[in-house]
């Protein structure tokens, strides 16, 4: 029986301006999937459209014919780094075990149980020994990684980040993707939303091409093609190619 | 220091002063360390001020002034983010409008309800004249406020550190936003009696500061802010009596000291502690 | 954990040293509180004139703490700690009434109530005075106008309150209380006597009293005075240009032969009277408060002589 997430008709607006017309695809679930697309193509607006963190003006999302507002606690999402206050007084331990948080009980605070997983989640990312560490003072790479550690620490099936390679260390990427890998491997599913096009064909199962409207979607190889990408980046092939793309 | 302490056991109005301000300080320290790190400093404020029509109407309808400043500071906040989430206005100016508009309302009902002579003691606070009533009515507040943030300690630490995270996993953000505004409100009107409108905002702000800048645990952060506020309101409160000074503005100034001490001796951000790394690495 | 214990025991230290620096000073004063007359009524007053009216009575038995000092605002007050002490420490309390503490959410009832200082001790000196209202330019706000003591009569009234007053708290002095406040009654009758002639030789046309705020409705009223003044109610708009206009068309109406000025009221809004109207300021009386200890009016007796005997040069004409 395979799983399906389905997001159909999804328009989304800031103030009159439509980031997102008339979205609709239909992905199988365990997969890594990326979103592309330009700047300021809506592909941040997607994930937290199917989050339900910002108004949907009308459309669907549902897993596996499940609204997806009934399985959020299934869902960890990691946001863009530039979203979060650095300065914040709380040490890299404590944030990861955040990622507990969904699962523990109102009035109820975190066991020792859970203080373990943190840790261990933590060690996968390869930040054990910065765990009472203040989050300032890791470099970004080591930052998106304690995130993504809180994001295993909340066990989900489902996995959104949004922009987790910009601006970090090229051993910190390799690191996260492996660990996405893995996950995949394990039957979760992870939608990330990708900036840089180069990698692309290695990160990624399914790609969701989008520029305000979907454009294409499907497996990496249908999607990245010269006359598919043109459409969306409204720019000639040779820039795509030296962007790398098409290797 | 003696004296201090003989005066406290002869003068009930000390002692009450004495309870009143240390229970404001320890909640302001409280609720200020939310309020600085959501970046709602100038929230406090506004709120301060926006209770003063709520104030006059109380003294019109001959009720207690809590009632009507929390009812005030509840619909201000709400205004406030009425205006910022449903235009392009930002908070900032959005808090200006609601806040100013709201003040200027008060003023008008205050001199139509002829209580020119209270708005001094709410303008300045008076924690000398506290009355037994009205430290009952601290009490309360600061039970609640405590009690709720015991209570909802981790969604008030989840969606003040991490909004997005908070929604995506289901967490009622905006409401939590609305708890904190009510807090925040309860809070105020609890110090109009220490320190009144015009320095509310220094107990707030000021205590979590200093606490901000010696730890890296928000749960330590808040203790420490609950123990400056209360550290502030206990020395601030002796050198009021020792010298016959206006107990509100002394309060404030001993916090201010303490930050200061924080500001230049801290650990971590101290401004000393910094040339003197500077300095270190200059020399390598 | 161990830098948290090293955080406190610094915070603590902080405290101790504030503590220890404002600690050096003012003893004396303690002492001298405690080890003074402990068996003196201790009296305190709200402001000037009721202070030197207990001073007179109680004479060499009481010691007379004051709260509002001259210069200041009886009406927004915010009392210092020494204040709150002294009126909870008081054997009797008296206060004017009229409003002029505040009211019943004033400053005044506020510390008495923060004190738990017994009501039946605190003594209203204006309790049986028939209260007079002013009222706004627009005519929506009335109060209570509280300067019942610019009325000598009145003044004499109080007097007696605050005889009976201490003779009820200390009835085995009651000779002494009665003997003061007789010799004390004597002289404001005398000076009410001369308030009375005086006023009766200022000609019938010339008998306006012209000032800043109208203060003196009691004092106007009791002798036959008309009564000018720029504003009613003391408030942030204090000489408004209606306010100036209301008032130079009554000048016109009644053409005083001068004008006068408040010693403690800004005095550019009368100033500006002056021009307009061509009428000169002769000077200056008092109103809320006596004077400065030393200088002019320092007592409620001096007070009143002086502001009749400027109000008699002003008015008596050529």
């Amino acid at each position: 029986m395979n799983q399906t997430i389905e997001v159909s008709d999804l328009n989304v607006s800031y103030y009159g301006n439509q980031a997102l017309k008339d979205v609709s695809f239909s992905l199988q679930t365990g997969n890594l999937i990326g979103i592309i697309g330009p700047n300021g193509a809506g592909k941040s607006t997607l994930i937290k459209a199917m989050l339900h963190l910002i108004p949907i003006e009308s459309g669907t999302i549902s897993i596996n014919e499940q609204p997806v507002k009934n399985l959020r606690r299934n869902i960890a999402y990691v946001p863009q780094r530039s979203d979060i206050d650095w300065d914040f007084p709380i040490t890299v331990k404590n944030t990861v075990l955040l990622g507990t948080y969904p699962n523990i009980k109102l009035f109820r605070r975190p066991t020792k149980a859970d203080k373990e997983w943190a840790l261990y989640c933590l060690e996968k990312v390869g930040m054990g020994n910065f765990a009472n560490r203040q989050i300032a003072e890791l470099s970004g790479g080591q930052q998106q990684r304690v995130f993504l550690a809180r994001a295993l620490a909340q066990k989900t099936d489902f996995l959104l980040l949004d922009e987790p390679f910009v601006g970090i260390d090229a051993a910190s990427e390799e690191m996260m993707i492996n660990i996405l890998r893995s996950l995949r491997d394990e039957g979760k599913t992870v939608m990330v939303v990708n900036h840089d096009l180069s990698k692309v064909e290695a990160y990624f199962d399914e790609l969701i091409l989008l520029n305000h409207t979907l454009v294409a979607t499907g497996p990496v190889h249908d999607v990245i093609r010269p006359e598919i990408m043109s459409k969306a980046y409204h720019t000639n092939l040779n820039m795509i190619q030296q962007m790398g793309v098409f290797s | 220091m003696m004296n201090f302490i003989a005066d406290l056991q002869q003068y009930d109005f000390l002692q009450t002063a004495l309870i009143t301000s240390i229970m404001v300080g320890i909640i302001c320290g409280v609720i200020g360390s939310f309020i600085i790190i959501r970046g709602l400093a100038l929230m406090g404020d506004a709120i301060s001020h926006a209770i003063l029509p709520g104030v006059a109407i109380s003294y019109m309808l001959g009720i207690n002034y809590f009632y009507g400043a929390v009812l005030f500071g509840i619909v201000s906040a709400v205004g406030i983010e009425l205006v910022s989430q449903n235009s392009r206005i930002k908070s900032d100016s959005a808090i200006g409008i609601v806040f100013t508009a709201f003040f200027a309302l008060g003023v008008l009902l205050i001199s139509k309800a002829q209580t020119a002579t209270d708005l001094t003691q709410i303008l300045f606070g008076s924690v000398l004249s506290v009355r037994q009533s009205d430290m009952i009515i601290t009490l309360i507040i600061s039970i609640i406020v405590l009690l709720v943030v015991v209570l909802f300690y981790k969604e008030l630490l989840i969606s003040t550190f991490d909004e997005t995270m908070a929604a995506a996993y289901g967490l009622p953000t905006k409401w939590i936003h609305y708890v904190i505004m009510i807090l925040l409100t309860l809070t105020t009107v609890a110090s109009l009696q220490t320190v009144g409108v015009v320095l509310v905002v220094a107990m707030l702000i000021t205590p979590a500061s200093t606490a901000y800048l010696l730890t890296n645990k928000f749960s330590v952060m808040i203790m420490l802010a609950a123990f400056f506020g209360a550290l502030s309101s206990v020395i601030g409160l002796y050198i009021s009596l020792e010298h016959n000074l206006e107990s509100g503005a002394v309060i404030v100034l001993v916090a201010t000291c303490l930050f200061l001490l924080a500001f230049i001796f801290s650990p971590k951000q101290g401004v000393l502690w910094r040339l003197f790394r500077s300095k270190n690495k200059g020399m390598l | 954990m161990r830098n948290k214990l090293a955080l406190l025991l610094v915070a603590v230290l902080v405290a101790m040293s504030l503590v220890a620096c404002s600690n050096g000073e003012k003893k004396e004063e303690v002492i001298n509180k405690e080890g003074e007359n402990s068996e003196k009524l201790q009296v305190v007053t709200s402001f000037t004139i009721i202070e030197d009216m207990a001073k007179e009575i109680g004479g060499d038995l009481v010691d007379v703490y004051n709260l509002v000092p001259t210069g200041t605002d009886p009406h927004e007050y915010s009392p210092l700690p020494n204040d709150i002490k002294a009126a909870t420490d008081a054997d009797v309390l008296f206060y004017n009434g009229l409003n002029l503490e505040g009211g019943e959410h004033g400053w005044f009832a506020k510390m008495i109530d923060a004190t738990s200082q017994d009501w039946a001790v605190t003594y209203e000196l204006a309790e049986d005075i028939e209260p007079m209202f002013i009222t706004s330019e627009d005519g929506k706000e009335e109060e209570i106008n509280p300067h019942a003591f610019l009325d000598p009569v009145v003044g004499i009234e109080m007097t007696k309150k605050v005889r009976d007053a201490f003779i009820e708290v200390d009835p085995d002095n009651e000779a002494t209380y009665e003997e003061n406040a007789e010799i004390y009654l004597e002289k404001l009758i005398e000076i009410h006597e001369q308030y009375q002639t005086f006023i009766e030789k200022i000609p019938e046309e010339n008998r306006t009293l012209v000032t800043s705020e109208r203060a003196y409705q009691y004092l106007a009223a009791r002798y036959g005075l008309r009564e000018g003044y720029i504003w009613a109610i003391d408030t942030e708009e204090n000489g408004s240009p209606e306010q100036i206009k209301s008032l130079l068309t009554f000048l016109e109406e009644t053409s005083p032969p001068v004008l006068f000025i408040e010693t403690n009221v800004d005095k550019r809004p009368m100033e500006t009277i002056s021009r307009e109207s061509g009428i000169e300021i002769f000077g200056e009386i008092f109103s809320d408060e006596i004077g400065n200890p030393g200088e002019e009016g320092d007592t409620y007796l001096k007070y009143l002589q002086y502001n009749i005997d400027v109000i008699y040069q002003g008015l008596k004409g050529k």
